[in-house]
């Protein structure tokens, strides 16, 4: 069930009467519960048997780590719930991936490819809610967290239906306790925020994202033959399409959580004004980010064994960040990528204070107007290898993207310019608005905190855009597929 | 307590609100931004035009011949210059730019009830090739007037993706209308443009769209060819949307159920090969063209259908573009297509 479709809305209504209508009731975390499992079923059908069994795994290894006396016994419960979990997710997720690697290697040696593909369908949201269930049991072996009350509120946790198929991942010392000695009171402060949240979320979804999406397609379906101008303004076109889809179904779980009174932490900060790799992985997927930074990379001793092997945690961090994202090679090279991009950065910034070398030369402002450009040419670089699964259109695109050939040919950008036009307009006003919302800090809270009279002409100016800018075509959200 | 219920009602009642307020303002846009467009500055609008003529004929007991098919149909044929060549029969231009029989398997049920003396049904290479496609826009803006729930015949000639939008609903074509604001402002620009800054003046489609004798776009010019034809001739290596294979598909099964319905209804079919330039027809492959001849021959014998075969009639001298007469072109062209017809119809 798409959050932009008629059927989440009178599902979502729905959600709000009944918990409305037991308001005094304990009923409350039953009926949320119920719903989540009802709309991830709408998602996946029988597979959300899968989501259950995670959660009875996780809930009962949780338990069982908390009141476990000995480490032993501890690290076996948590081995338990590593194992089930990710058995699971690499069952589904990499199953065919791994078997079709085993494959082409048999094959190199001239044999026959012995191993056939199952058929198996990959469960909405599997990668969100495996990470969000391990964080459970990892927090709690490590003594930072108690175990949910019940299983009610667990089950809760693991499937609360705004943030269950695309993120962000939450974390349970954050849910858990906004579920203690609490009803589910639907507040006007609350309703406010929320639809304003929500609101700003389906504009970049399906106002930007969606109408830039056929455009993208169109340059990267076979990009071969396409000069540097096309590459590079495709290239700008998804980072800015794959931006406003991701961040807009966060702003839109956000949303709808605030309604029922729960605060979910922000999962992206502006990452187009990431001024290194580092910032940039700072501001985008943070809730990703964070749980990579504090269950893998740390895990694997972080920065704190020599710099060689600070250098590998990276690598190995961003490349199972990237793997994360799919089981296909153009996810695996980007997650090297991104990784290649934090240790080559890591390397330089421990050699030379960029800040005291710049500041001989340029202002602050202009430095760090620099750094963001340089960062985000290597951002919008990777998502090439994000977009394009084709290996040869792959290797053509970069090879446009870092040579740029000539631009001699004005008439034809300017003609191929004026054919595009809206999506011109659009990539230009999300640049002002990326801007804008840099400068003027909290943008959705001070539109929250607009006058009532105000809020509500600005709801007429949002559905009246929705109504018109709306393409006809329903397109899934990017992050669903993960 | 209070303060924040009465909050929410509030919010909630400037929701129900905003809602109503952005819906009316958006029908307001329709009715006099995107419909006048629809109807005065595209082409989009003559499929509309052609059911509202239908129903304007019914029963009327006159000796009425249409012509239906593309572009070059439309272009190329002058019903009024036909109409003075015999006063008994009364001729009708109803072809539709892009136009292909599986378009016009729609029209089939109108036809019939306007009970006319002949259709005169128009072909060419593009009309049953794979890769020519039209614009499913106007399947929607034709909705309205088709109702495929009491026509099982025509859901066994549309597809899932043709029936999606066939059927539908009056609201969800009103929704669907808004991805003509994006070119009804082009068009507004255009005209602005004209207004102001001097540059070339916008064709106006009303008359065009409202036309069933000869009026035709700017392509029917003096010129005895687009400047840019040959070169883009030159320039083009395929010829794909003019690839006819010898299997069946969709839109020779459209082609086949019109003849045969036209047939059982006893109204006298004349499939006409429209005229090709000779430079166009160089370049599209013997094998197309058989496939083309042995499909419509089979379909001639079938239903008894005549034949009246214009490809190759005429010099490229007649010709604005590939498949476009110029003025010159379109009144001889007419004059043979009318007198053959009368011929036709008369030995009848």
């Amino acid at each position: 069930m798409l959050f932009n479709t008629i059927q989440f809305v009178i599902f979502m209504i729905l959600v709000v009467l009944a918990i409305e209508l037991f308001r005094r009731n304990k009923l409350q975390l039953v009926i949320l519960t119920l719903a989540s499992y009802i709309f991830y079923y709408f998602d996946s059908g029988l597979l959300f048997v899968l989501l259950l069994f995670t959660a009875s795994l996780d809930f009962f290894c949780g338990k069982k780590i908390y009141e476990s006396k000995s480490i032993r016994n501890k690290k076996f419960f948590l081995l338990i719930s590593i194992i089930g979990s990710l058995g699971i997710l690499a069952f589904f997720k990499y199953a065919n991936f791994t078997i079709d690697i085993a494959n082409h290697v048999v094959s190199i040696f001239g044999i026959a490819p012995p191993l056939k593909l199952l058929n198996i369908l990959l469960p909405v949201g599997i990668s969100f809610y495996t990470f969000q269930s391990m964080s459970y049991t990892i927090d709690i072996y490590r003594g930072n967290l108690k175990p949910a009350d019940s299983f009610l509120k667990y089950m809760l946790f693991i499937a609360f239906f705004p943030q269950l198929v695309a993120g962000p991942i939450v974390r349970a010392s954050n849910f858990l306790p906004q579920l203690h000695n609490k009803r589910i009171l639907i507040i006007g402060k609350n309703l406010k925020m929320g639809l304003t949240y929500i609101s700003w979320g389906i504009v970049k979804k399906l106002i930007c994202a969606d109408n830039i999406a056929p455009f993208v397609n169109s340059i990267f379906t076979d990009p071969i033959g396409l000069s540097s101008f096309h590459i590079l303004i495709g290239a700008l076109a998804f980072g800015i399409q794959i931006y406003c889809d991701f961040s807009a179904y966060t702003n839109i779980a956000i949303g709808c959580a605030r309604i029922f009174g729960f605060t979910f932490l922000e999962n992206f900060n502006k990452p187009y004004f990431a001024r290194n790799p580092s910032d940039f992985w700072r501001r985008w997927h943070i809730s990703l980010s964070t749980w990579l930074k504090d269950y893998l990379y740390i895990p694997l001793g972080g920065s704190k064994k020599g710099k060689v092997r600070t250098y590998l945690n990276l690598m190995i961090t961003m490349l199972l960040g990237g793997l994360w994202h799919g089981a296909a090679w153009n996810f695996v090279v980007w997650g090297s990528y991104q990784g290649g991009l934090l240790a080559v950065h890591k390397f330089f910034s421990d050699k030379i204070n960029f800040k005291n070398f710049f500041s001989k030369f340029i202002s602050e402002r202009s430095r760090n107007i620099f750094s963001i450009i340089i960062a985000q040419y290597f951002v919008f670089l990777g998502w090439l290898i994000f977009r394009v699964r084709d290996s040869s259109h792959l290797l053509y695109s970069i090879k446009k993207f870092i040579i740029v050939d000539s631009f001699s040919n004005i008439s034809e950008i300017i003609s191929f310019s004026l054919q595009n036009k809206f999506i011109i307009f659009l990539i230009l006003l999300f640049i002002c608005i990326h801007i804008f919302s840099y400068k003027i800090k909290k943008v959705i809270e001070r539109i929250n905190s607009l006058n009532l009279k105000y809020w509500f002409l600005y709801i007429i100016f949002i559905i009246l855009l929705l109504l018109v800018f709306t393409p006809n075509l329903d397109t899934a959200f990017i992050y669903f597929q993960f | 307590m209070n303060l924040f219920i009465n909050l929410k009602v509030k919010i909630i009642m400037l929701l129900v609100i905003a809602l109503i307020i952005s819906f009316f303002l958006y029908s307001l846009i329709i009715k006099f931004y995107v419909d006048p467009y629809l109807q005065n500055d595209s082409d989009l609008g003559r499929g509309e035009k052609i059911f509202e003529f239908y129903k304007t004929k019914n029963n009327d007991n006159l000796n009425k011949i249409y012509y239906l098919g593309h572009s070059s149909v439309k272009e190329d044929i002058d019903a009024g210059l036909i109409d003075k060549l015999n006063k008994s029969f009364d001729n009708y231009n109803l072809g539709n730019p892009a136009s292909t029989p599986l378009r016009e398997v729609a029209e089939v049920d109108y036809i019939i009830n306007s009970r006319p003396k002949a259709v005169v049904v128009g072909v060419s290479y593009m009309s049953f090739s794979n890769n020519w496609l039209f614009p499913y826009d106007q399947y929607a803006l034709i909705s309205k007037y088709i109702n495929l729930q009491e026509n099982y015949e025509l859901t066994q000639i549309y597809n899932e993706t043709y029936q999606e939008f066939l059927e539908m609903s009056k609201l969800k074509l009103f929704m669907y209308k808004r991805k003509f604001i994006y070119p009804a402002t082009d068009s507004k620009i255009k005209y602005l443009r004209y207004k102001f800054l001097g540059t070339e003046k916008p064709y106006s489609y009303k008359k065009y769209n409202e036309d069933f004798k000869s009026e035709s776009i700017l392509l029917q010019s003096n010129l005895s060819h687009n400047p840019k034809f040959l070169e883009i001739l030159g320039d083009k290596e395929s010829f794909h949307e003019y690839f006819v294979s010898s299997e069946t598909n969709i839109e020779k099964s459209a082609f086949e159920f019109i003849i045969k319905k036209l047939s059982e209804n006893e109204i006298k079919t004349i499939i006409v090969k429209i005229p090709l330039n000779p430079n166009l027809s160089e370049k599209i492959l013997n094998k197309s063209k058989n496939n083309f001849d042995i499909f419509l021959d089979g379909i001639s014998k079938e239903y008894d259908t005549p034949i009246l075969d214009y490809t190759l009639n005429y010099s490229d001298f007649y010709f604005y573009d590939g498949h476009h007469l110029n003025n010159y072109g379109k009144r001889i062209f007419s004059k043979d297509l009318g007198l053959e017809i009368i011929k036709v119809i008369s030995r009848a």
